[in-house]
């Protein structure tokens, strides 16, 4: 698929409460770029001993009425639910994470879940970007990294589910500029290792691939080096972990990709004019990512 | 000296400005302020006039310029000079995917730049269509990858690029692309008949000289049959 990734990691604690709205702008810069859909994943921070779920539903009037009662009945636990347009977070006691996922499934079958994690919530649908960064009030969110996505679908459907970013892990998410050739073969690698997949997309299986490898004992370096490797196409992936965020592109490098880095921030845009707006940008360091590197921050 | 403030006007505004100098003009030098990465600055000028970018630009600065110098204060990204046909082009920082298809000009980037032989590549292919392969040229530390990107089908170019990659290295001495064809061709399994083509073809065919280089390594040249570019980092 093609479109714009944009991604910041704040430094600064004080540019915390700014991050949904420097994220929406750099998010609307990227229109031109993919007009389909648009996603993004924001790492609000974790509570203690609390856990996240952010669900979808196509009917959020039917599927969301009631569900944190009908959760914590089912879970025994108390379960918070803030519902957002067609999305819905529900928090949960870290310890049920696994317990309310296979209520939900039970209880409200035709809502997908989009991330579970301490830290991760993830918003992402069909449309403009700027309509589905109003849909889900992005500029109003907080947190301390957090990765957007613009996409124009290219070999899978335009669906809420084909939009980025993907997660297949706790606390992990993935965006992809690029296009994968052997994503099937991968798939099917994957499927018979135990992964399960909801769409027919290629980077759905480049986040599956790297969550499998840390699920073999990978680290996050070690797993995207594999993607070096193991993966067939062209791709700039962006990863967002609970704590860090990693940039990594393909030995061809034809797929753009931007950094810049001051004391307060690293962004990442496909697009220089994605990171004029931020604060600094005029002395920060910018640069281009080399090709068949894996570049990561962790605070 | 006209001064053009590109976040206040617009794209659109600038680049007919510049369309409007051709032939003779006496406004020859003109800034653009606050480029903010916009696509496309100054793209197609046709004039003997002189412009300054203050900034950083996104994607295809300067293409298909003819005659102008264009000087970029910042850096650029992909396709810088793209199908330049004449005049200069000097970016200050760095430069991502630049010069593709160029026809003719100079190309100047102080600071690093990526993938550019890929790029050159394909325009060397476009031009040269009776050419199977093109013959080129390398001079400096990359030849070796390099070389056998453009002489090999495409997969092995592939694969060669992902082993060896297009990074900077310390420049060596210059040496004749010609000789070096041979050997590379010949250690590349070309059959003698396809070699003994290709020479004849040579002598054939006028020569004119490109020069590209690759980031940290001073001047790589490569010669076609059908361009003259010079690409000077």
């Amino acid at each position: 698929m093609c479109g714009g990734i944009v991604g910041l990691f704040l430094k600064d604690p004080s540019l915390e409460p700014k991050l949904g709205a420097m994220l929406a702008d750099m998010l609307v810069t990227m229109t031109d770029r993919g007009p389909d859909s648009a996603g993004i994943a924001i790492y609000s921070g974790a509570r203690d001993g609390i856990g996240k779920i952010t669900v979808q539903s196509a009917h959020p009037e039917k599927d969301f009425k009631n569900l944190d009662e009908d959760l914590r009945n089912a879970i025994g636990k108390p379960v918070l639910l803030l519902e957002k347009s067609t999305h819905a977070v529900l928090e949960v006691p870290l310890d049920q994470i696994e317990a309310a996922r296979s209520a939900l499934a039970h209880l409200r079958p035709g809502v997908k879940i989009m991330s579970v994690g301490d830290s991760i919530e993830i918003f992402k649908e069909v449309g403009l970007p700027k309509d589905v960064a109003a849909r889900f009030d992005v500029s109003r969110m907080k947190g301390t990294h957090g990765i957007g996505h613009t996409r124009m679908a290219t070999e899978s459907a335009v669906t809420t589910m084909g939009a980025h970013p993907f997660s297949t892990g706790s606390d992990q998410c993935l965006v992809h500029n690029g296009s994968l050739s052997n994503h099937n073969s991968v798939r099917r690698t994957l499927k018979k290792a135990g992964m399960t997949f909801e769409t027919e997309n290629d980077t759905e299986v480049a986040a599956a691939f790297l969550t499998h490898k840390m699920e073999d004992g990978a680290g996050l370096g070690a797993a995207m080096e594999a993607t070096l490797t193991d993966l067939d196409g062209f791709f700039t992936f962006v990863v967002g972990t609970k704590n860090g965020f990693g940039v990594v592109r393909d030995p061809i490098a034809c797929k753009p990709a931007v950094m810049a880095e001051t004391d307060q921030y690293v962004a990442f845009g496909s697009e220089y004019r994605a990171l004029v707006d931020l604060p600094g940008i005029e002395d920060a360091r910018v640069w281009e990512p080399e090709p068949a590197t894996v570049y990561f921050w962790e605070r | 000296m006209p001064s053009f403030d590109l976040g206040a006007h617009g794209l659109r505004a600038l680049n007919s400005t510049l369309h409007a100098l051709k032939g003779q003009t006496n406004e020859t030098q003109w800034d653009v302020v606050n480029p903010r990465g916009s696509h496309a600055i100054a793209a197609g000028v046709d004039a003997l006039v002189d412009i300054t970018v203050h900034g950083s630009t996104g994607y295809y600065c300067a293409g298909m310029n003819k005659q102008a110098t264009i000087r970029i204060k910042g850096s650029a990204g992909p396709g810088v000079a793209e199908n330049m046909m004449s005049g200069t082009v000097i970016v200050d920082g760095d430069a991502s995917q630049y010069g593709a298809t160029g026809r003719g000009g100079l190309l100047v980037i102080k600071g690093n730049a990526i993938v550019a032989l890929r790029d050159l590549d394909e325009g060397i292919r476009h031009r040269c269509p009776r050419l199977h392969r093109p013959h080129v040229g390398l001079h400096g530390a990359a030849r070796r990858a390099t070389w056998s990107s453009l002489v090999t089908p495409a997969t092995r170019w592939a694969t060669a690029c992902t082993k060896r990659g297009f990074r900077a290295r310390q420049s060596e001495k210059p040496w004749c692309g010609l000789h070096r064809e041979g050997d590379a061709r010949r250690a590349s399994g070309a059959p003698a008949k396809t070699l003994r083509r290709e020479r004849r073809m040579r002598k054939r065919s006028p020569k004119s000289s490109a020069a590209m280089a690759l980031p940290g390594s001073s001047t790589t040249s490569i010669s076609t049959t059908l361009t003259r570019t010079e690409v000077v980092t």
